[in-house]
């Protein structure tokens, strides 16, 4: 699977996602993490391990701490992506527009609106 | 403007056309309209065959100004005159349709009759139709609102 395809997989989950949307507000312990959620700790941990392959997270020990943060990088493929296909989208659905008044029927509606025709 | 937001990791943008629903989805689904506008100005399609039949194939190559070329292809999922059309979407590797496909999303197109104007919802994403998609529960909804905030700040 690409890094991509792997990235969106881990955000199809809807916990994971809340896992993530707990560390863009700062960086976490695992039991920090898994409090809210009414899922074991090594549930979380499956989760947690899931998100790092997918680059999305880092895990660093400090001491018996066991730490999770945000990778920026990560996100930021995937946010690039949506707004790659977001511009894309509303080029092509401009020239649909564009395209639906250029083929429009001359009995559509009784406006008075002039037209060019081709 | 446009409505344009980030929904459970799909992008989702609804506009508004002054045609039928008819109309809007012949312009999808026939292949002498499509290949009238689904061609940025600056890009040459070079292929261009879609069969709109549920399990129907399509294929798009286009060659861009700069000379880079790119192919893409799918399967129609779902396809319902005049309300909905959902197909497959991916890239093949290096703009050649022998290479392999990459990441693959799918994009619904959904469009709802608003007087005699139509109101067309497309969402592309990898999780339209995956399973367990329609039970987030409205919690999670909220919580990935807050992250969708957070990725277009860090964006």
């Amino acid at each position: 699977m690409d890094q991509l395809s792997q990235t969106f997989a881990a955000l199809a989950d809807p916990t994971r996602r809340a896992i993530l949307a707990r560390l863009a507000a700062g960086a976490a312990t695992v039991g920090d993490i898994a409090e809210p959620f009414d899922i074991s700790l090594p549930a979380v941990s499956r989760h947690l391990k899931v998100l790092t392959e997918a680059g999305l997270i880092e895990r660093h020990t400090e001491a018996q701490w066991r730490r999770c943060e945000l990778r920026g990088e990560g996100m930021r493929a995937a946010a690039d992506w949506i707004e790659f296909y977001r511009q894309f989208w509303e080029n092509q659905l401009d020239r649909l527009d564009d395209f639906l008044k250029r083929t429009a029927p001359e009995t559509t509606k009784g406006k008075s609106r002039a037209r060019h025709k081709p | 403007m446009p409505d344009t937001s980030l929904d459970a990791n799909a992008l989702r943008i609804t506009r508004t056309f002054d045609a039928t629903r008819e109309r809007v989805f012949d312009a999808w689904a026939k292949q002498d309209h499509f290949v009238q506008w689904m061609c940025p100005p600056g890009v040459e399609i070079t292929v261009c065959e879609i069969d709109v039949q549920p399990g129907g194939a399509w294929r798009v190559g286009a060659r861009h100004d700069s000379g880079r070329v790119f192919a893409s292809s799918g399967k129609y999922v779902e396809v319902k005159r005049p309300e909905r059309l959902v197909f497959t979407w991916a890239h093949h590797a290096d703009g050649d349709f022998a290479r392999p496909r990459g990441h693959e999303t799918t994009v619904r197109i959904e469009l709802r009759a608003v007087g005699d104007k139509t109101e067309l919802t497309l969402i592309h994403g990898p999780f339209a139709d995956t399973p367990g998609m329609d039970d987030h529960n409205a919690g999670w909804t909220g919580s990935f609102d807050k992250l969708a905030a957070f990725l277009r700040r860090a964006a």
